[in-house]
């Protein structure tokens, strides 16, 4: 079988939610000294992006994107002591930084979006909830991220996320940034009003979103 | 009329239909619903059963309401018609909310999300029950009633989660407001229902038809 074929396979694997078939094909590439950063890119990663495709077009249930996400993770977490003694290092698709903004505690949602970001390359720093703007726009600074996420439930915390990219504004360093907003209560409107980069309605838009972005 | 008091229980019989959890577990967006999801498979069938019987070790489920003279209350243009309006708070605690973002932390993101979808499901199933209890006291005296309606919905503004808490002691039930107007525990509901002579004719709650969240709406008109 050539490494095309593996690839397939693999991709095959996410797509069909069997995680022990993907385990023994990471396996397999390692045994076998394949290329990993093309088997996460052209193996299992195509494999969590027709996923996405299938929960977009509404093939799939929320628990089979996120059991796509969960093999993935599983399969990458295979290859990484290898890939990382190499000194190999996953392309990335960029750093992203996500939080519910002050005032807000859901999490659910945000965890959902920092897991497919995860699962197509991004790395994710994850704040958790009710976060201040202000320690979203200092950890930002200091974590050199490509893209700020700011979660939120309801229009009483919305404002909340107008207050990040004031703060990136008063600092001189709003164009540093893409800030993306996510929540029920988002809308295009709201982006325009706050000046903010794009909004994104699930996990997999905010996937494409932030890779419009990049 | 209806006795003004404060009805205050725990629901320890919640059952949740299929139907609800794939609701919560189906992919939607604003402007419409996809009615012709796949249906589910026998693998994910299974998950949903092995979650159910996490989730209803988890319900703490309770609910408050009470119902007010319409005049004792702030005006609200939601309840011009009303002559009465009840007011309730339900919950399903805070240990399954818990249980499920312990879960999406260990990377359980399947368990996690299914979990928190029986805690949506669940909640709702606490504010039908209640609902129908209020509908039996009204329809015993022979008034009409609107649907339940919340704060943050039906152009009823969000800030007035503070008008339901003011009236009714959230804390009984161990429901708490924070200074965003939101409920904690997370998986609570707050709503009023209008009761009146007439209100059928007037349906406050049903203008949601023509707001633009109708399809992202939990109180969405069919």
């Amino acid at each position: 079988m050539d490494a095309e074929e593996i690839y397939k396979e693999m991709a095959d694997s996410i797509v069909n939610l069997d995680q022990e078939k993907a385990l023994k094909l990471a396996n397999q590439a390692l045994n076998e000294e394949m290329d990993l950063l093309k088997v996460i890119e052209k193996g299992f990663g195509e494999g969590i992006r027709k996923v996405g495709d299938l929960w977009d077009d509404g093939e799939f249930f929320l628990p089979e994107l996120m059991s796509g996400a969960q093999i993935m993770e599983k399969a990458v977490d295979v290859l990484t002591p290898k890939l990382q003694s190499s000194g190999s290092e996953r392309q990335s698709s960029g750093k992203v930084l996500l939080a519910t903004i002050e005032g807000d505690i859901h999490s659910i949602g945000k965890t959902i979006v920092a897991t497919m970001l995860r699962a197509n390359g991004f790395q994710v720093i994850d704040l958790g909830t009710d976060v201040k703007a202000e320690k979203i726009v200092n950890v930002a600074i200091n974590a050199n991220v490509d893209i700020i996420g700011v979660s939120t439930l309801l229009t009483t915390t919305m404002l909340n996320q107008k207050k990040v990219i004031e703060i990136l504004e008063q600092k001189n360093i709003r164009n540093n940034f893409k800030v993306i907003f996510g929540g029920a209560p988002v809308t295009q409107g709201w982006v325009d009003e706050c000046h903010a980069d794009g909004y994104a309605e699930n996990a997999v838009e905010s996937v494409k979103l932030a890779k419009s972005l990049m | 009329m209806v006795p003004i008091l404060i009805h205050r229980r725990n629901y320890e019989e919640i059952t949740v239909r299929e139907k609800d959890i794939v609701y919560y577990l189906q992919r939607s967006n604003k402007s419409s619903h996809n009615s012709s999801q796949k249906v589910l498979t026998p693998d994910l069938k299974m998950q949903l059963v092995r979650m159910e019987s996490i989730a209803v070790t988890l319900y703490e489920s309770k609910g408050i309401f009470k119902i007010f003279k319409a005049s004792k209350l702030p005006f609200r243009e939601c309840f011009a018609e009303a002559e009465r309006v009840a007011l309730a708070i339900v919950t399903i605690g805070k240990s399954l909310p818990l249980e499920a973002n312990n879960r999406m932390k260990s990377g359980e993101y399947v368990d996690g999300v299914i979990l928190d979808a029986f805690g949506s499901a669940g909640v709702e199933q606490v504010a039908d029950q209640v609902n129908r209890e209020i509908v039996d006291i009204v329809k015993s005296q022979n008034f009409e009633y609107s649907q339940r309606f919340s704060p943050g919905y039906c152009q009823w503004n969000v800030k007035d989660q503070e008008l339901i808490f003011q009236n009714l002691p959230g804390e009984d039930i161990g429901v708490s407001l924070t200074e965003g107007y939101m409920m904690k525990p997370i998986k609570s509901v707050s709503f009023a229902i209008n009761i009146g002579k007439n209100i059928k004719k007037s349906r406050w709650e049903t203008r949601c038809k023509s707001c633009e969240e109708r399809g992202q709406c939990t109180y969405r008109m069919q």
